[in-house]
């Protein structure tokens, strides 16, 4: 809400200057996220007047000038065609800069210096189309007179963020008496309503049923005959536009006025527009229709209330106005509306209909139901005051179940203990009081506490307890530490994250975070099938837009944009990883699947060990084979798998044991282009909540061995496709207990290598707990060992 | 020349030779022509025979000592040549040691991580354990749970993502909060830190994911002041010691009374700045007692449990210790901006 300084000051006084009073109001809980200066444009622009007007001796078009501005007298030419002599205008010397981000400067015009310039009104950003002339201004204009003076700017408008919990600062009277409160003391200045009601009752001229109390608890209407309807008075409508509201005509304007101050929304009918002298309050019916003020026709509901006369709605209760009652210039007799409608009601229509209004804003977090009549009273005044009315007698009062204020029981002992103060019945008391509650019991430990009508936002003893929290000051309230019983610390599954982020940190990938919200298209490009679970995602009903209109099913189509969108900033080499949540769709109404996965990807790696062109792959099938050794998986197997983003040739499925616990290869070639990667790249993803299964952290010491072991290397040629993992599992098969360790530590293809060959070399170690190994137990294991992959893999031994 | 004066000649050219020699090979030839078993000095001694055998006694001494002082003079020779050696071994082995090392690449931990480490290391040292929830929750969790009615302008407050009538992308952390009451009795010390989910356009300062962290504090006689005592005690760990805090009245359905936490500006200290919009403070944290209505709504006797809660956009503390003003360079991922942290 944009609150005028000077406005609110007519109301209370206070000792405050603007940048103070915006302090004040933040730390009381109403935040003021703005301070603006209304002159801040016009600061420099001054009053002059014109003393003498000649012709330009060079153009035809241009006069020369001499304005008095009261300190000098300077020549300025201009083109305007309405200058004359005597006349008062705004100007602009020079070094002055105008709204319009224009300098002035001095020049010379067709050869006569000018220095200034006389301003027109959309020069000075007070009228949005282009002016024909200069803006001349009231003979009683001073000259030398600022221009912010002049206009009445000198004033700040403070922009308060406020919570719905302040709804009744939505009104200026209700900051008064914030105010008042803040400052213990002060009056409020209420507003005058010197009402001179003549000639009918008002009863004999309408009368008005409701038919939904539920929705409409009040409803009272006034009304004012003979009404002239012209632009308001100068100075209301400068209120109103300091508010950020346009002003329209005197009545509309007296209502959004009356709004301002009281925050009671106001509505004002062309009374000869009512069929039938009467006003139904109840609910649309199916499929009714109804133009409102903007023009636009609204479908209803019986949902929706509607203000309307025997044949037809004639306003959206609370809402907004309809187009068949509105005000015109013909209008002369107004029925004003001032009511209570039911918030969640009016919030419902708002929503329902997109048209939230300053009128729904305010009714949806409840107004003071006991200021509906002095509001409208207020405005009725206003309207005989500004537009020439008459008001006829007699209010109409809907009102069948008056209001009953709250009483809450308030235990000071509870106040004291959460608020950790050491208050006394009188003190809480007196707090209460400077906001306007009433105690209407003391004990020695209770208050009993009637809150104010416009109080909605007091529902209960912790409502009151913030009241006196808020009046000691929070940062009066001291500074104290609670015990704690209780040891802090992570759960396993937090800590292995960490773990998992220490090694793979320490394997060289650098931690990314995506992302959770994403497109299909990001899905399309890795060619995965329709029906594969990675399309099974959960979707958002109202997304932003189609990038981010479901979320991932799988960490690697954001692991690889990473990756995309630094080569695209020449960034050759790059390992990432994610470790971050997937969500499965599990069908209607069910909740999702949320999973936890690891995922990484890596460009450019350098150091190819088995010249297989595929650096990235072994380099991430390393880092992975380090990290589940730390986490103590030892039953880790690579196999084959087809992957429909990933090289058939190049891409294995993770197991440990029978369980899958993920997949890593290299991205299929054909998608390398696609997804803009520039060059091959390889990636894996895990299950994290697999991986957690999986882990064994407790050790257990084995004794070291006390007897050497025996080295043997082992060369040998196979036919290309034999896989070095089958072969290592026959090894460590035929080895037995006794071989400890196998480790491939070359790879060779190519000369001196049959074709369709290839050479793979071992190291064995062989080791007994309770001896030394004779050379010929270790022969005859090593011979074992070698006739096994004769037999199986037809592999000869490499002299 | 009698065998005395060979003597003296020989110890003198020996002294000239060995002081004269530069390697090891050297030294050894001259050990051999001196002392070697056909050498200069046995070659004197046989001559002994010549001798009257009462001055042969004298010449044995005196060629002894000769050979004792030739021994030791070879030997430190020797000491001195070796470490001649080892000297000009190390020499060639001398390398450029200011060539870059070797080590293995390191990678660098997420920012949002590293000041989440340093969140959850501030609580859990003051007893925090951490708890966790679904991304995707049920809509009374998310709001009814929490004290936001259905049609309730609070709710206003937080743009939602839906997915259907039931589920929706949590807007805060503070659904934590709810099944944390339902599975654990007081007493309740919690943090919550996770990803959020709100309806707005990303741009530099907002965006449609962000993360939280929301802390819950359940005990009998827990007040007001303790909550501003862990909050300082916090901000200040995060922060600064320099720090200076203050508390605001704010409105959070599911506490009361609520408090916004500012801090003194971390650019200007308080004397007003473009990011703190002149007004000397930052807005770092929501606080608050939790409404009894959240604590009868798990079951809790208001009267003898009280606690607070408080949350942060830990994005945004971020922002503010790392002096980042754009929020979508956390999601970019941009390996320059990475390497930074
Ligand atoms: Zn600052």
């Amino acid at each position: 809400m944009r609150v005028s300084y000077n406005w609110l000051k007519t109301y209370i006084d206070f000792p405050y200057s603007p940048e103070e009073l915006a302090e004040r109001l933040t730390m009381a809980g109403m935040e003021v996220d703005g301070l603006e200066y209304l002159g801040e444009e016009l600061k420099e622009i001054i009053v002059g007047e014109i003393i003498r007007i000649k012709e330009h001796p060079n153009a035809d078009k241009l006069v020369i000038c001499e304005v008095n501005t009261g300190e000098e007298v300077l020549q300025i030419i201009t083109g305007a065609p309405n200058v004359v002599e005597g006349a008062k205008v705004p100007v602009a010397p020079v070094g002055v800069t105008l709204p319009n981000g224009m300098k002035i400067k001095a020049a010379k015009l067709r050869g006569e210096p000018s220095y200034g310039m006389i301003c027109s009104t959309d020069e000075l950003g007070l009228s949005e189309e282009r002016a024909p002339g200069i803006m001349i201004l009231e003979e009683e204009a001073e000259v030398g007179m600022r221009m912010v003076d002049y206009l009445d700017l000198d004033d700040y408008v403070l922009k308060l963020d406020l919570t719905p919990n302040y709804a009744r600062c939505l009104g200026l009277l209700g900051l008064a008496r914030e105010l008042k409160a803040m400052q213990g003391q002060g009056k409020i200045k209420y507003p005058a309503i010197d009402l001179e009601e003549t000639g009918e009752e008002i009863n004999d001229l309408i009368a008005v049923e409701v038919w939904d109390e539920d929705l409409c608890p009040r409803y009272t209407g006034r009304i004012i005959k003979n009404v002239k309807i012209e632009p308001s008075p100068e100075w209301l409508q400068k209120r109103l536009a300091a508010a950020g509201i346009r002003p329209i005509n005197n009545i509309v304007d007296i209502t959004n006025y009356v709004m301002l101050e009281y925050n009671q929304p106001l509505h004002a009918f062309d009374y000869d527009q009512i069929a039938g002298r009467k006003i139904i309050v109840r609910r649309a019916e199916n499929n009714e229709a109804i133009i409102t003020l903007d023009d636009k026709e609204r479908k209803l509901d019986d949902e929706v209330l509607v203000i309307a006369d025997p044949d037809k709605p004639i306003g959206l209760a609370g809402v907004m106005g309809g187009a068949n009652s509105e005000i015109t210039e013909e209008t002369t007799n107004i029925f004003l509306e001032s009511a209570y409608f039911n918030p969640v009601n009016i919030r419902k229509t708002a929503k329902k209909l997109a048209l939230p209004s300053e009128a729904s804003h305010r009714f949806e977090r409840g107004i003071d139901i006991e200021k509906v009549v002095e509001a409208g009273n207020r405005a009725a005044y206003l309207m005989q005051k500004y537009a020439g009315g008459e008001v006829v007698r007699g209010t109409i009062d809907v009102y069948p179940q008056p209001f009953e204020p709250l009483e809450i029981e308030l235990e000071i002992s509870l106040v004291n203990k959460i608020l950790g103060l050491d208050l006394t019945v009188t003190e809480v008391r007196e707090m209460l009081e400077r906001l306007e509650f009433t105690v209407v019991k003391q004990d020695e430990d209770l208050l009993l506490v009637k809150v104010p009508s416009y109080r909605n936002d007091v529902e209960r003893e912790a409502d009151l307890i913030e009241e006196v929290a808020r009046i000691y000051g929070y940062n009066n309230i001291p500074v104290t530490r609670p015990e704690s019983k209780q040891q802090g610390g992570k759960t396993f599954k937090q800590k292995l994250e960490d773990l998992t982020r220490d090694l793979l940190i320490g394997s060289g990938l650098d931690e990314v975070i995506n992302f959770s919200l994403t497109g299909e298209t990001s899905f399309d490009r890795l060619n995965i099938p329709e029906d594969s679970e990675l399309r099974q995602w959960v979707r958002i009903k109202n997304p932003l837009s189609e990038a981010y209109a479901v979320l991932r099913t799988s960490l690697v189509p954001g692991i690889l944009e990473v990756l995309a969108n630094n080569a695209k900033r020449q960034i050759e080499k790059m390992a990432v990883f994610e470790l971050g949540k997937i969500f499965i769709n599990q069908g209607e109404g069910e909740p999702a699947r949320e999973v936890m996965k690891l995922a990484g990807g890596s460009i450019g790696y350098l150091r190819d060990i088995w010249n297989s062109g595929a650096p990235d792959f072994f380099y991430l099938k390393g880092v992975l084979e380090s990290y589940f050794n730390r986490l103590g998986i030892n039953n880790i197997e690579f196999k084959p798998v087809k992957v429909p983003y990933l090289h058939p040739g190049r891409a294995a499925g993770i197991f440990a044991g029978e369980k899958e616990l993920g997949i890593i290869g290299e991205v299929l070639p054909g998608l390398i282009e696609k997804l803009d990667l520039k060059q091959r790249t390889a990636v894996f993803e895990l299950d994290f909540e697999l991986i957690q299964q999986e882990v064994k952290l407790e050790k257990n010491y084995q004794p070291l061995p006390k007897y050497p072991a025996v080295e043997r290397d082992l060369a040998i040629l196979v036919d290309k496709d034999v896989n070095a993992g089958d072969l290592l599992v026959s090894i460590k098969e035929r080895g037995g207990e006794l071989l400890k360790e196998v480790n491939i530590f070359d790879l060779y293809k190519g000369d001196q290598i049959p074709e369709n060959k290839k050479s793979l070399a071992f190291t064995l170690l062989f080791q007994a707990e309770d001896r030394t190994l004779r050379d010929e137990e270790v022969n005859q294991l090593f011979g074992n060992i070698l006739r096994e992959l004769e037999k199986k893999y037809g592999a000869k031994i490499r002299g | 020349m009698d065998l005395k004066e060979k003597l003296q000649s020989i110890e003198k050219e020996a002294e000239k030779l060995f002081k004269d020699v530069d390697d090891l090979d050297r030294l050894e030839e001259l050990r051999i022509e001196f002392l070697g078993k056909k050498g200069r000095i046995t070659d004197v001694l046989r001559q002994m025979g010549k001798i009257p055998a009462e001055e042969r006694p004298v010449i044995g001494l005196i060629a002894n000592q000769l050979k004792a002082k030739l021994n030791e003079l070879i030997q430190l020779k020797m000491n001195e040549l070796e470490e001649l050696i080892r000297e000009k071994r190390l020499a060639e082995e001398k390398i450029d040691i200011t060539l870059p090392g070797a080590g293995p690449e390191i990678g660098h931990y997420h920012p949002l991580t590293q000041i989440i480490n340093e969140v959850k290391d501030v609580f859990i040292g003051l007893g925090f354990t951490i708890a966790e929830g679904p991304e995707i929750e049920t809509e009374y969790n998310n709001f009814e749970a929490l004290n936001v009615p259905e049609h309730h302008p609070a709710r206003d407050l937080q743009d939602t993502f839906y997915i259907d009538d039931k589920y929706l992308l949590r807007t805060h952390t503070s659904p934590v909060q709810i099944r944390t009451l339902a599975r654990q009795k007081p007493p309740i010390r919690v943090i919550a830190p996770g990803r959020v989910y709100r309806s707005d356009e990303l741009d530099a300062s907002h965006s449609p994911v962000f993360h939280q962290v929301e802390g819950l504090v359940i005990d009998k006689d827990i007040s007001f002041s303790d909550l501003k005592g862990t909050i300082e005690l916090f901000v200040k760990a995060i922060y600064g010691e320099n720090r200076s805090l203050r508390f605001r009245p704010s409105y959070f359905p599911f506490t009361e009374p609520s408090a916004e936490v500012d801090i003194s500006c971390i650019v200007c200290g308080g004397k007003g700045c473009r990011l703190c919009s002149h007004t000397g403070w930052l807005e770092v944290m929501g606080s608050g007692m939790v409404h009894p209505n959240v604590l009868e709504m798990a079951g809790l006797d208001t009267r003898v449990y009280s606690g607070f809660a408080f949350g942060m956009g830990w994005d945004r503390v971020a922002m503010l210790k790392y002096g980042i003003d754009d929020i979508r360079l956390f999601f970019e991922n941009d390996r320059r901006f990475l390497h930074q942290f």
